[in-house]
Protein backbone atom coordinates (compact mmCIF):
# COMPACT_ATOMS: atom_id res chain seq x y z
CA UNK A 1 0.00 0.00 0.00
CA UNK A 2 1.11 3.49 -0.79
CA UNK A 3 1.89 5.70 2.03
CA UNK A 4 -0.67 8.73 2.26
CA UNK A 5 0.67 12.02 0.04
CA UNK A 6 1.51 14.40 2.09
CA UNK A 7 1.32 17.98 1.15
CA UNK A 8 3.80 19.75 2.89
CA UNK A 9 3.29 23.20 2.07
CA UNK A 10 2.66 24.78 5.33
CA UNK A 11 1.24 27.87 3.30
CA UNK A 12 -1.76 25.34 2.84
CA UNK A 13 -2.09 25.15 6.90
CA UNK A 14 -3.91 28.50 7.22
CA UNK A 15 -6.50 28.14 4.62
CA UNK A 16 -7.52 24.44 5.70
CA UNK A 17 -8.17 26.09 8.62
CA UNK A 18 -10.28 28.94 7.25
CA UNK A 19 -12.01 25.87 5.22
CA UNK A 20 -12.70 24.15 8.48
CA UNK A 21 -14.34 27.22 10.36
CA UNK A 22 -15.56 28.57 7.63
CA UNK A 23 -18.66 26.21 7.32
CA UNK A 24 -19.66 25.44 10.78
CA UNK A 25 -23.30 24.75 9.47
CA UNK A 26 -24.81 22.82 11.77
CA UNK A 27 -28.37 20.48 10.79
CA UNK A 28 -31.17 22.25 12.26
CA UNK A 29 -34.50 20.27 14.21
CA UNK A 30 -35.78 20.67 11.47
CA UNK A 31 -33.72 18.70 9.14
CA UNK A 32 -33.75 15.93 12.03
CA UNK A 33 -37.44 16.03 11.95
CA UNK A 34 -37.44 15.34 8.21
CA UNK A 35 -35.15 12.49 8.27
CA UNK A 36 -37.00 10.49 11.25
CA UNK A 37 -40.46 11.63 9.44
CA UNK A 38 -39.10 9.63 5.54
CA UNK A 39 -37.18 6.36 7.79
CA UNK A 40 -41.08 6.34 9.64
CA UNK A 41 -42.69 6.25 6.30
CA UNK A 42 -40.43 3.98 4.75
CA UNK A 43 -40.32 1.85 6.95
CA UNK A 44 -43.99 1.50 7.14
CA UNK A 45 -44.07 1.07 3.59
CA UNK A 46 -42.02 -1.69 3.48
CA UNK A 47 -44.04 -3.07 6.59
CA UNK A 48 -47.33 -2.87 4.24
CA UNK A 49 -45.32 -4.24 1.14
CA UNK A 50 -44.26 -6.99 2.97
CA UNK A 51 -48.12 -7.73 4.23
CA UNK A 52 -49.23 -7.54 1.42
CA UNK A 53 -46.81 -10.25 -0.30
CA UNK A 54 -48.00 -12.07 2.39
CA UNK A 55 -52.16 -11.58 2.30
CA UNK A 56 -51.67 -12.11 -2.10
CA UNK A 57 -49.44 -15.76 -0.85
CA UNK A 58 -51.98 -16.88 1.36
CA UNK A 59 -55.01 -15.98 -1.25
CA UNK A 60 -52.69 -18.02 -3.83
CA UNK A 61 -52.88 -20.83 -1.48
CA UNK A 62 -56.34 -20.65 -0.68
CA UNK A 63 -57.17 -20.31 -4.13
CA UNK A 64 -55.70 -23.28 -5.10
CA UNK A 65 -56.46 -25.55 -2.24
CA UNK A 66 -60.55 -24.75 -3.20
CA UNK A 67 -60.01 -25.09 -7.07
CA UNK A 68 -58.38 -28.84 -6.50
CA UNK A 69 -61.67 -31.63 -5.96
CA UNK A 70 -62.24 -32.88 -2.51
CA UNK A 71 -62.71 -36.71 -3.96
CA UNK A 72 -60.34 -38.82 -4.69
CA UNK A 73 -59.12 -39.32 -8.05
CA UNK A 74 -60.16 -42.58 -9.61
CA UNK A 75 -57.55 -44.78 -10.37
CA UNK A 76 -58.28 -44.66 -14.24
CA UNK A 77 -57.32 -40.93 -13.86
CA UNK A 78 -53.92 -41.50 -12.40
CA UNK A 79 -51.95 -41.62 -15.57
CA UNK A 80 -53.16 -38.52 -17.14
CA UNK A 81 -53.20 -36.53 -14.01
CA UNK A 82 -49.99 -37.10 -12.86
CA UNK A 83 -49.07 -33.55 -12.03
CA UNK A 84 -52.13 -32.40 -10.38
CA UNK A 85 -51.78 -35.47 -8.19
CA UNK A 86 -48.25 -34.33 -7.50
CA UNK A 87 -49.42 -30.49 -6.73
CA UNK A 88 -52.22 -32.33 -4.62
CA UNK A 89 -50.01 -34.28 -2.96
CA UNK A 90 -47.94 -31.34 -2.03
CA UNK A 91 -51.46 -29.50 -0.96
CA UNK A 92 -52.48 -31.73 1.45
CA UNK A 93 -51.70 -34.91 2.45
CA UNK A 94 -54.50 -37.13 0.67
CA UNK A 95 -52.51 -40.66 1.55
CA UNK A 96 -55.34 -42.38 -0.59
CA UNK A 97 -54.51 -41.00 -3.71
CA UNK A 98 -50.64 -42.53 -3.16
CA UNK A 99 -52.40 -45.74 -2.26
CA UNK A 100 -55.07 -45.62 -5.40
CA UNK A 101 -52.05 -44.72 -7.68
CA UNK A 102 -49.72 -47.54 -6.90
CA UNK A 103 -52.80 -49.14 -7.01
CA UNK A 104 -53.01 -48.55 -10.68
CA UNK A 105 -49.75 -48.56 -11.80
CA UNK B 1 -13.87 9.96 13.78
CA UNK B 2 -14.10 7.21 16.41
CA UNK B 3 -15.44 3.98 15.15
CA UNK B 4 -17.18 3.85 18.17
CA UNK B 5 -19.69 6.38 17.09
CA UNK B 6 -20.63 3.85 14.83
CA UNK B 7 -23.77 2.01 15.89
CA UNK B 8 -24.12 -2.08 16.06
CA UNK B 9 -23.97 -3.52 12.41
CA UNK B 10 -26.73 -6.16 13.61
CA UNK B 11 -28.94 -2.98 14.71
CA UNK B 12 -28.17 -1.22 11.07
CA UNK B 13 -28.85 -4.33 9.27
CA UNK B 14 -32.53 -4.32 11.31
CA UNK B 15 -33.40 -1.05 10.70
CA UNK B 16 -33.82 -0.05 14.32
CA UNK B 17 -34.61 3.65 14.51
CA UNK B 18 -32.02 4.13 17.44
CA UNK B 19 -29.13 2.83 15.22
CA UNK B 20 -29.85 5.25 12.62
CA UNK B 21 -30.80 7.89 15.08
CA UNK B 22 -27.37 7.09 16.38
CA UNK B 23 -25.98 7.46 12.97
CA UNK B 24 -27.71 10.93 12.65
CA UNK B 25 -25.83 11.92 16.06
CA UNK B 26 -22.42 11.02 15.07
CA UNK B 27 -22.48 11.90 11.71
CA UNK B 28 -25.33 14.27 10.47
CA UNK B 29 -23.09 17.61 10.71
CA UNK B 30 -20.16 16.42 8.82
CA UNK B 31 -22.48 15.21 5.93
CA UNK B 32 -24.04 18.05 6.08
CA UNK B 33 -21.21 20.30 5.79
CA UNK B 34 -19.76 17.84 2.87
CA UNK B 35 -22.88 17.97 1.04
CA UNK B 36 -22.94 22.13 1.27
CA UNK B 37 -19.58 22.22 -0.36
CA UNK B 38 -20.65 20.42 -2.68
CA UNK B 39 -24.09 22.14 -3.30
CA UNK B 40 -23.36 25.43 -2.09
CA UNK B 41 -26.90 25.96 -0.88
CA UNK B 42 -28.51 24.74 2.72
CA UNK B 43 -31.41 23.99 1.50
CA UNK B 44 -30.16 21.58 -1.44
CA UNK B 45 -27.88 19.80 1.13
CA UNK B 46 -30.40 19.18 3.44
CA UNK B 47 -32.17 17.89 0.76
CA UNK B 48 -29.24 15.81 -0.12
CA UNK B 49 -29.21 14.70 3.76
CA UNK B 50 -32.57 13.76 3.85
CA UNK B 51 -32.55 11.37 0.86
CA UNK B 52 -28.71 9.95 2.04
CA UNK B 53 -30.74 8.51 5.22
CA UNK B 54 -33.27 7.59 3.53
CA UNK B 55 -30.70 5.67 0.95
CA UNK B 56 -28.85 3.60 4.02
CA UNK B 57 -32.18 2.66 5.27
CA UNK B 58 -32.91 1.34 2.30
CA UNK B 59 -29.40 -0.36 1.41
CA UNK B 60 -28.99 -1.24 4.96
CA UNK B 61 -27.98 -4.52 4.72
CA UNK B 62 -25.38 -3.65 2.07
CA UNK B 63 -24.41 -1.07 4.37
CA UNK B 64 -23.97 -2.83 7.56
CA UNK B 65 -21.76 -5.56 5.71
CA UNK B 66 -19.59 -3.07 3.48
CA UNK B 67 -16.15 -2.95 4.33
CA UNK B 68 -16.23 0.68 5.69
CA UNK B 69 -19.28 2.10 7.19
CA UNK B 70 -17.85 5.55 7.24
CA UNK B 71 -16.86 5.98 3.71
CA UNK B 72 -20.57 4.43 2.97
CA UNK B 73 -22.06 6.91 4.76
CA UNK B 74 -19.97 10.03 2.90
CA UNK B 75 -20.36 8.27 -0.17
CA UNK B 76 -24.22 8.29 -0.02
CA UNK B 77 -24.50 12.09 0.96
CA UNK B 78 -22.11 12.51 -2.00
CA UNK B 79 -24.21 11.07 -4.58
CA UNK B 80 -27.29 12.38 -3.23
CA UNK B 81 -25.48 15.67 -3.60
CA UNK B 82 -24.90 15.34 -6.80
CA UNK B 83 -28.23 14.17 -8.15
CA UNK B 84 -29.41 17.10 -6.39
CA UNK B 85 -27.49 19.87 -8.12
CA UNK B 86 -28.71 17.83 -11.39
CA UNK B 87 -32.10 18.23 -10.47
CA UNK B 88 -33.97 21.02 -12.38
CA UNK B 89 -34.01 24.35 -10.80
CA UNK B 90 -37.80 25.10 -9.24
CA UNK B 91 -39.47 27.65 -7.05
CA UNK B 92 -37.80 27.60 -3.60
CA UNK B 93 -39.40 24.98 -1.68
CA UNK B 94 -41.13 26.51 1.62
CA UNK B 95 -38.09 25.10 3.94
CA UNK B 96 -35.93 27.20 1.71
CA UNK B 97 -36.54 30.56 3.58
CA UNK B 98 -39.21 29.84 6.34
CA UNK B 99 -37.27 28.03 8.79
CA UNK B 100 -33.63 27.24 7.73
CA UNK B 101 -31.57 29.53 10.15
CA UNK B 102 -29.00 31.70 9.01
CA UNK B 103 -26.05 30.63 7.36
CA UNK B 104 -22.97 30.77 9.74
CA UNK B 105 -20.61 30.50 6.95
CA UNK B 106 -17.57 32.57 5.27
CA UNK B 107 -19.30 34.35 2.25
CA UNK B 108 -15.89 34.81 0.90
CA UNK B 109 -14.62 31.48 1.03
CA UNK B 110 -18.29 30.09 -0.24
CA UNK B 111 -17.57 32.22 -2.95
CA UNK B 112 -14.22 30.76 -3.89
CA UNK B 113 -15.31 26.94 -3.59
CA UNK B 114 -17.79 27.77 -6.06
CA UNK B 115 -15.61 28.80 -8.36
CA UNK B 116 -14.03 25.11 -8.33
CA UNK B 117 -14.58 22.44 -10.64
CA UNK B 118 -16.60 19.57 -8.65
CA UNK B 119 -14.37 17.56 -8.78
CA UNK B 120 -11.88 19.20 -6.40
CA UNK B 121 -14.78 20.37 -4.51
CA UNK B 122 -15.85 17.02 -3.35
CA UNK B 123 -12.43 16.63 -2.27
CA UNK B 124 -12.08 19.11 -0.35
CA UNK B 125 -15.36 18.84 1.00
CA UNK B 126 -14.28 14.74 2.05
CA UNK B 127 -10.97 15.93 2.94
CA UNK B 128 -11.94 19.44 5.47
CA UNK B 129 -15.45 18.04 6.76
CA UNK B 130 -15.26 14.30 6.74
CA UNK B 131 -11.92 14.10 7.96
CA UNK B 132 -11.08 11.53 5.18
CA UNK B 133 -7.36 10.57 4.08
CA UNK B 134 -6.71 10.19 0.31
CA UNK B 135 -6.74 6.51 0.73
CA UNK B 136 -10.62 7.31 2.16
CA UNK B 137 -11.41 9.37 -0.47
CA UNK B 138 -9.81 7.58 -3.00
CA UNK B 139 -12.46 4.44 -2.18
CA UNK B 140 -15.21 6.62 -2.07
CA UNK B 141 -14.99 8.11 -5.31
CA UNK B 142 -13.33 5.29 -7.05
CA UNK B 143 -10.51 7.24 -7.94
CA UNK B 144 -6.74 6.82 -7.38
CA UNK B 145 -5.60 8.34 -4.11
CA UNK B 146 -2.56 10.10 -5.97
CA UNK B 147 -5.39 11.89 -8.19
CA UNK B 148 -7.65 12.18 -5.19
CA UNK B 149 -4.00 14.26 -3.66
CA UNK B 150 -3.87 15.94 -6.65
CA UNK B 151 -7.04 17.38 -7.03
CA UNK B 152 -6.82 18.12 -3.52
CA UNK B 153 -3.26 20.28 -4.04
CA UNK B 154 -4.85 21.90 -7.07
CA UNK B 155 -8.10 23.12 -5.26
CA UNK B 156 -6.42 24.40 -2.48
CA UNK B 157 -3.97 26.37 -5.04
CA UNK B 158 -7.14 27.80 -6.56
CA UNK B 159 -8.62 28.49 -3.96
CA UNK B 160 -5.36 30.48 -2.48
CA UNK B 161 -5.50 32.41 -5.48
CA UNK B 162 -9.01 33.23 -5.56
CA UNK B 163 -8.73 34.50 -1.76
CA UNK B 164 -5.80 36.29 -2.57
CA UNK B 165 -7.40 38.16 -5.38
CA UNK B 166 -10.25 39.14 -3.18
CA UNK B 167 -8.62 40.23 0.09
Amino acid sequence: MNPEPMHDDHDFDRLEQRLRSGIRTVPSEELRSRVQLSLRQEERRERQLWFGALAASLLVAVGIRLALPDQPIPASDAGHTAASTRVLALCAPVPHVVADERAGS
Amino acid sequence: MNADLLPDRSDIARGRPEAFERLYESFAAPMLRVALSLTGSRADAEDAMQQAFLNLYRSRSAFAQGHSMRAYLYRSVHHAALRIRERPRSAPLEHDTAVTPPEPADEELMQALSKLPIEQREVVGLRIHADMTFEEIGQSLSIPMNTAASRYRYALEKLRTLLGEHS
